[in-house]
């Protein structure tokens, strides 16, 4: 009933999406964290609470206990920088994202940031849905403001299913630009490894209602807290590490693309 | 002063200037409207090159295209970041005050710096060698006094029948004639061009409007691009094609000249060198000048280069400096009834200036302070960095100016430090003006000879007898050694300028028949006569140039610096390379080609993006290895998605357009996308495309 669910709200959403500006919101997919980076995003269906779920599915707030903050930077192929915060309590969190990049030959800046206001709430056993406000604030090289409005979706089951919908709602932050309506489909399963290991798979498809639509996939195992992952697109390949300490979580990340290797860095922290 | 009222006072100027803000203006603008409404404004009349009410401007913004929104500005060239217009005076605060705005800067004028010279720099060899050339399919262009077109050095016998019906000119733009509408094809807002095809139906009627006077670029023009005709002796690069400009030698007409040679060269697909015999002491020498960053702007992709003249100031006392820890005085002594000058420190130091007149006035201006002096022998107008730090280097600038001083009056001036001291370097703006009784030869490289991607040139000896007209003549300087007057290195920032060092004492080159000629440099024929300076040194570099780009038309600024400094000479004259007097050595157009080496082309692809940021398409120049046949254009959103490719077959070098769509014809919203050239297993360095509609 819920996979029914979940498969018919995203061909009723994809139906509303339309041709918009391409890339409008790509600040706020550079807020993910380095778990989701090192998944290539696959982890859409994967709810693990958490500040990052603002930025990944704002559904997974519905799972955070207590209060908890996220920090993350990296550098984006070498020519960007990429810096992000997040706090979540449980069903709620807030996000900000800044992405800079300061040529050395003196060439255009580009600065641009973005706010996150996430809402996860569990509607039935195994089932959340969530919502997002965005707030765009383009500042180089010229100054603007938008903001779009999301929602999202979590089942678990013997197979995870997310879904997140963008910019139903939305007001660009350049004139005469179009926030287009786009749809990400995620897909989860636990895989059988004997314990202490546990290890889960993950898929997902964004961009959907674009016509540029993307897929990835992931696999991730934690021993303790040690977690390993890697994931792969048609033309990316990243690895990650994470370690567990207490209240604290490091997650790195590396991506291998066509482009020069992206890098990044999180800390959460579990109060 | 007690050490802590010392203090006191420090921590008070500290305080002061932090909430002074950063002024965007240049300390002239600010003599000009000052904010202290007792102070006695500067007039613009004074100087004699300004319109009443009204000042012409460079400008530099926070966005590409910026200048187009600037209140008050009518712009009249605008190239990227930096623009040049025209201001009221009564609209200085508002742009100042306006976001947009990086920096404004009064423009000044420029002046022009001046057989045996060409076979001393090796051309012939590369002329006759294997593979050898005279500078065919690349463009010369001369910003400078104008050209005599009618100079057989410059004309061309086609059709072999012994008249040459030719012009070599491909463009002349005259900025010093009154509009006709002529120049407004080629985007220019004033005086008129003229294509080769005017330039040649002249010939039959034997005039033509645009003419040189001056004389000074018809002779820069032969020495870098003559072919001799006429009973004297090639320039550098006899075939090379000319693109002129008369200019009025103001800055912002100097920049606009030099984008005009470079648009023509473009739309030929042509490389390009550009000859600036001419410069000026205004500015903070070391690169940060509007001038000069406006013109290191234009020398963005590969087959452009400029070379400018060092200048012919070593002599001319016209630099002082010192690291000022303790009271130091110097001694500022006009010429003529105008004289500027500016010193400038780093940020940390702050100096009290007493400035005494010979009539025994006396002021004393703080930092962060402007005075006005009314004295018996002169006015005198100061600014002591009112305005912080300048937003250009983060260095203060204190400005000074003097009217109607007698000629040899001795004007004492004192710096104190007050706090901290430190370096403090400072010019006479223009040396016809006046000079320093304790001035020195270094630092004297004229702008923007300091500019970073230009080649700056000095000049040595190579003649000092000949024949004219009028019977024997000598001069003083031995051939192979520096001339005395050329400029020496380094800028104030310690980049090693010059570059190197051409001949440029004396030099025999072309002559224009509508300048007035001095018998005794005249030569017997009466087409060519002799001319010294480094103003005739850097064409000889120019022409050399041009023979590199025509051996390898990819080649960047950087590659044809590298290849002609690493190719210069060293001998007893020159000593231990690079010193701050000749660079690295003397013009040597063998070594320069042996240093360019076999010319294997790029071993990855070169992408280039022509513009930034983008609204409706985004244009990159390429260039493929050698032996690659294919290419890839991709471009990636900043997560790294591919959203547009185009493959190319062919063309090894060309032009590109990505419509700034993906691949599916959807627009790409404002942002920031990465461009990349894959090639033959390689790729070419990420280009970032910021698209802003």
């Amino acid at each position: 009933m819920k996979f029914w669910l979940v498969v018919l709200t995203t061909v009723g959403l994809g139906l509303l999406a339309g041709a918009g500006h391409v890339g409008v919101g790509t600040t706020f997919r550079l807020g993910l964290d380095a778990w989701d980076l090192a998944l290539v995003g696959a982890a859409l269906a994967l709810p693990q609470g958490g500040p990052g779920a603002v930025f990944l599915n704002p559904a997974g707030l519905a799972y955070q206990g207590g209060l908890s903050a996220l920090s993350s930077y990296g550098g984006q192929f070498a020519v960007a920088s990429v810096s992000s915060l997040a706090v979540a309590i449980p069903w709620l969190g807030l996000g900000g994202v800044v992405v800079s990049s300061e040529p050395e030959d003196g060439g255009v800046a580009y600065h641009s940031e973005g706010a996150a206001l996430g809402v996860g709430v569990p509607v039935a056993p195994g089932f959340a849905l969530g919502g997002r406000l965005k707030v765009l604030h383009p500042v180089l090289p010229e100054e603007g403001w938008g903001w779009a409005v999301d929602l999202a979706a979590l089942i678990q089951g013997p197979v995870y299913f997310g879904i997140l919908v963008e910019g139903l709602l939305s007001q660009p932050a350049t004139p005469g630009e179009e926030w287009p309506v786009s749809a990400s489909l995620g897909l989860g399963l636990d895989l059988p490894l004997p314990p202490p290991v546990v290890s889960r798979l993950a898929l997902v498809v964004t961009g959907l209602g674009e016509d540029t639509p993307s897929g990835g996939l992931g696999v991730e195992l934690w021993a303790g807290e040690l977690g390993l992952r890697a994931g792969i697109t048609s033309d990316t390949l990243a690895v990650g590490a994470s370690l567990g300490w207490g209240m604290f979580r490091l997650h790195l990340a590396a991506l291998l693309g066509p482009l020069a290797p992206t890098l990044r860095a999180s800390l959460i922290v579990n109060f | 002063m007690t050490k802590k009222s010392r203090l006191i006072l420090l921590a008070i100027l500290i305080f002061g200037l932090a909430f002074a803000g950063p002024e965007k203006m240049d300390p002239l603008l600010r003599l000009l409207s000052p904010p202290d409404p007792n102070l006695t404004p500067l007039s613009l009349e004074l100087l004699g090159w300004g319109a009443p009410g009204k000042v012409r401007v460079l400008v530099e913004t926070r966005d590409f295209g910026g200048a187009w929104r600037l209140p008050g500005l009518s712009p009249s060239w605008v190239a990227g970041r930096y623009a040049a217009g025209v201001v009221p005076l009564s609209a200085l605060p508002e742009l100042a005050d306006h976001p947009q705005l990086v920096y404004l800067q009064l423009v000044r004028p420029t002046r022009p710096c001046l057989d045996v010279s060409v076979p001393e720099v090796g051309a012939p060899a590369v002329w006759q060698g294997p593979g050898g050339t005279r500078g065919g399919g690349v463009i010369v262009g001369i910003v400078d006094s104008g050209i005599d077109p009618f100079h057989p050095t410059f004309r061309v016998d086609r059709d072999g029948d012994g008249f040459e019906e030719g012009s070599r000119i491909l463009f002349l733009w005259d900025q010093n004639l009154p509009a006709d509408g002529s120049a407004a094809a080629y985007g220019c807002t004033y005086g008129q061009v003229f294509t080769q095809g005017e330039i040649e139906a002249a010939f039959a009627g034997g005039y033509f409007p645009s003419t040189d006077t001056m004389g000074h670029g018809t002779h820069v023009a032969g020495i870098a691009a003559g072919d001799g005709s006429g009973g004297g002796w090639p320039g550098v690069a006899p075939e090379a094609n000319l693109v002129i400009v008369n200019t009025t030698f103001f800055q912002d007409s100097v920049l606009e000249g030099v984008t005009f040679v470079l648009d023509r060269a473009w739309e030929l697909g042509l490389p390009a060198v550009v000859n600036l015999s001419l410069g000026t002491h205004a500015g903070p020498h070391d690169g940060t000048s509007l001038f000069e960053q406006a013109l290191d702007s234009l020398v963005d992709r590969p087959g452009r280069a400029v070379v400018v003249a060092a200048g012919n100031e070593a002599q001319e006392q016209l630099h002082v400096g010192a690291d000022v820890h303790s009271p130091i005085s110097w001694h500022l002594v006009p010429q003529s009834s105008w004289v500027a000058a500016s010193f400038w420190h780093p940020p940390a130091a702050a100096f009290r200036l007493q400035v005494l007149a010979p009539s025994g006035e006396e002021i004393t201006v703080l930092p962060g302070q402007q005075a006005y002096l009314n004295a018996a022998v002169g006015q005198v107008w100061v600014d002591n960095a009112s305005g912080g730090p300048d937003p250009r280097n983060g260095d203060l600038e204190i400005y000074l100016t003097l009217t109607g001083a007698p000629a040899g009056s001795r004007w004492r001036l004192t710096f104190t430090p007050v706090g901290v001291g430190g370096r403090v370097d400072g010019w006479i703006e223009d040396s016809r003006e006046g000079y320093f009784l304790e001035g020195d030869a270094q630092l004297t490289i004229a702008e923007p000879g300091n500019a970073q991607r230009v080649i700056t040139v000095g000049a040595y000896v190579t003649k000092n007898s000949w024949t004219s007209v009028v019977g024997e003549q000598s001069y003083e300087g031995e051939v192979g050694g520096l001339a005395s007057f050329s400029s020496r290195g380094p800028t104030r920032d310690g980049r090693l300028k010059p570059e190197l060092c051409a001949p440029g004492a004396w030099i025999a080159s072309a002559r224009s028949q509508a300048a007035q000629v001095a018998d005794w440099t005249l030569l017997p024929g009466g087409s060519y006569y002799l001319l010294l300076g480094t103003s005739m040194a850097a064409p000889h570099v120019a022409g050399a140039g041009a023979l590199l780009l025509a051996l390898e038309s990819g080649l960047s600024w950087d590659e044809l610096r590298e290849a002609l400094t690493q190719g210069a000479r060293a001998d007893q004259w020159v000593g231990a390379v690079p010193n701050l007097s000749w660079g690295w050595g003397k013009l040597s157009l063998p070594g320069a080609v042996e240093a360019l080496g076999p010319s294997p082309g790029p071993e990855a692809p070169t992408l280039i993006l022509l513009g930034s940021p983008v609204a409706r398409e985004a244009r990159f120049w390429y260039q493929l290895p050698r032996e690659v046949s294919w290419a890839e254009l991709r471009i990636y959103d900043l997560t790294g998605r591919l959203l547009w490719r185009k493959r190319l077959v062919g063309e090894a070098r060309g032009e590109l357009v990505w419509p700034l769509l993906t691949g599916g014809g959807n627009p790409v919203a404002s942002g920031l996308y990465l461009a990349v050239l894959v090639s033959g297993g390689t790729s070419s360095p990420i280009v970032r495309v910021v698209v802003q509609r």
